[in-house]
């Protein structure tokens, strides 16, 4: 299942041959998976509760290796990466989680700030101005201060989404991002993502909501125990 | 953004580790006290004995005065005193009651002479000279210190041991903290894992915590300990037994206990980021 386009190299951005995942000696929960994802492209995911959605994210965003075939990302193997040098890979990939994973103990501005702090790449002062302009592009700016639990479902998606785009990435992976919010804020957020495709950004959102891809028209990769099925859109 | 990312300050697996750290150190402490105020101790027997020895001449018609002579113009001798035969006599008195009441010339005592070596000399000279007369016997403290020497020996290496028992459980401790905390923060590790943090960086907050928690156990442990240790050779050395006077731990040796906080940190410190590493690294 081949997406359409590339990058200026002719390298799609993420590309799986035949790969499989099993968690330890189990079954395998994905089966001979063929993938590419172009650089700046758009993708819904879809599938049934248990049909491998999270576990195909959770290769995306290099929690796990593949247990079998080949997988390339940004370039690289990822059967030969060194553990040492996957972080690198990961910042370059942003991922919002269904359960948004905030830090109950940092403000939502420290939140935001994470992947910046632990990239350990520029000083707290820049760091600090990045944060105020994306606080205000999500429409956060009263709620800089205020820490995850004193904020309502929305604002901690946004949060999350803020958090996963501060460091441009070039793959941004969404698990049910509008999921938790009601349908005018769910809208917003794919206002938010749409925008950000528009800048270049690749991105994939994996959602039970299948009137998504109707309303918008982009690609879709639908699982169905663990294979991605026929139904999916942009196949070659 | 001065908040750490890892509320280890509030993980429950460590609230006692300060407290089992620093009755490890006070422990610890107390070893090496003791086995630096031996060390002292069997070094300053050992000077003392070295350059001192006594020979003992029999009752005859040994030339007394010639025999010192002789002795003293040795190349190794720096002091030569013949004792007096009062003052031998005294040496008797815990068998013979007060000597003032007996008449010490029936006694058949020996002539005392004292001899002191010059610092470093053996009694290779002195052994050659008194060889084929047999009247002379060369007393040297070495033959009853000898014995001494080694239980002290022995008991240093005890307390090396204990203090090696002693690290070597800060260790675990550590250990075991580390894996708790790391359980305890395993979704806000993920997450930073996630979002690129390096295993190093990970590593670099709980090695911070390590040191932090190690280094007031430490504190906590050690000036207790060297409280212990001052008191306790300093009554040993009240008891007036001239053995003991050298129990006291050497300059270095106070300096060494003084700075096992900070060998307790840096052991804390390293062995909490090889755990976080080693466990981190065990997934991808």
């Amino acid at each position: 299942m081949q997406q359409q386009g590339t990058d200026g190299t002719g390298e799609p951005l993420v590309a799986m041959r035949n790969v499989g995942l099993r968690y330890g000696t189990g079954p395998e929960v994905l089966r001979d998976l063929d993938l590419e994802l172009a650089e700046g492209s758009f993708h819904f995911l879809t599938g049934r509760s248990g049909a491998g959605k999270s576990s195909l994210l959770s290769l995306l965003h290099l929690s796990r290796r593949p247990s079998r075939g080949l997988m390339r990302v940004f370039g690289h193997d990822m059967q030969d990466m060194p553990a040492r040098e996957v972080p690198v890979l990961r910042r370059r990939i942003g991922v919002v989680f269904q359960d948004f994973r905030l830090l109950d103990h940092l403000s939502a501005q420290e939140n935001v700030a994470l992947p910046l702090k632990v990239a350990n790449s520029m000083d707290s002062d820049r760091i600090d101005e990045i944060v105020q302009e994306l606080i205000e592009w999500v429409g956060l700016s009263q709620q800089a201060q205020a820490r995850p639990p004193t904020l309502s479902g929305g604002e901690k998606q946004r949060v999350a989404i803020a958090r996963a785009v501060i460091s441009s990435p070039r793959l941004l992976l969404a698990d049910e991002p509008t999921g938790n919010v009601d349908q005018e804020m769910g809208e917003r957020l794919m206002r938010l993502f749409v925008k950000l495709n528009s800048l270049g950004t690749t991105i994939v959102i994996a959602t039970h909501d299948l009137s998504l891809p109707g309303r918008y028209g982009y690609p879709l990769l639908h699982l169905e125990d663990g294979r991605l099925s026929n139904e999916s859109g942009g196949a070659a | 953004m001065s908040v750490s990312e890892l509320s280890l300050d509030r993980d429950p697996s460590s609230r006692f580790v300060p407290w089992i750290v620093a009755a490890l150190s006070l422990m610890c402490a107390i070893a090496l006290g003791t086995a630096f105020a031996l060390a002292s101790m069997t070094a300053d027997w050992g000077r003392a004995a070295s350059d001192q020895v006594t020979l003992r001449v029999a009752t005859g018609d040994t030339d007394i005065p010639a025999l010192v002579d002789q002795v003293a113009r040795l190349e190794a001798v720096s002091r030569i005193e013949h004792l007096p035969r009062e003052q031998v006599a005294r040496m008797l008195q815990p068998w013979l009651g007060d000597v003032a009441q007996v008449d010490t010339a029936l006694l058949p005592l020996p002539a005392l002479i004292d001899v002191r070596l010059k610092p470093g000399a053996d009694t290779s000279e002195l052994r050659a000279l008194i060889a084929d007369r047999s009247e002379i016997t060369l007393d040297s403290a070495d033959a009853w210190l000898a014995p001494l020497q080694d239980l002290a020996g022995l008991a240093r290496l005890v307390a090396w041991v204990l203090a090696a028992v002693a690290v070597g459980a800060i260790m675990l401790v550590t250990v075991f903290a580390t894996r708790s905390a790391l359980v305890n923060q395993r979704q806000t590790v993920d997450l930073l894992r996630l979002i690129g943090a390096a295993d190093g960086y990970i590593a670099k907050r709980f090695q911070r915590h390590g040191l932090r928690l190690a280094l007031f156990g430490g504190i906590a442990g050690t000036v207790p300990g060297l409280i212990v240790i001052f008191f306790a050779t300093a009554a040993a050395r009240l008891q007036g037994a001239a053995l003991l006077n050298g129990l006291t731990p050497s300059l270095a040796g106070w300096l060494a206990i003084a700075a096992l906080p900070l060998i307790v940190a840096l052991v804390a410190t390293f062995t909490a980021r090889v755990t976080v590493l080693k466990l981190l690294r065990a997934s991808w």
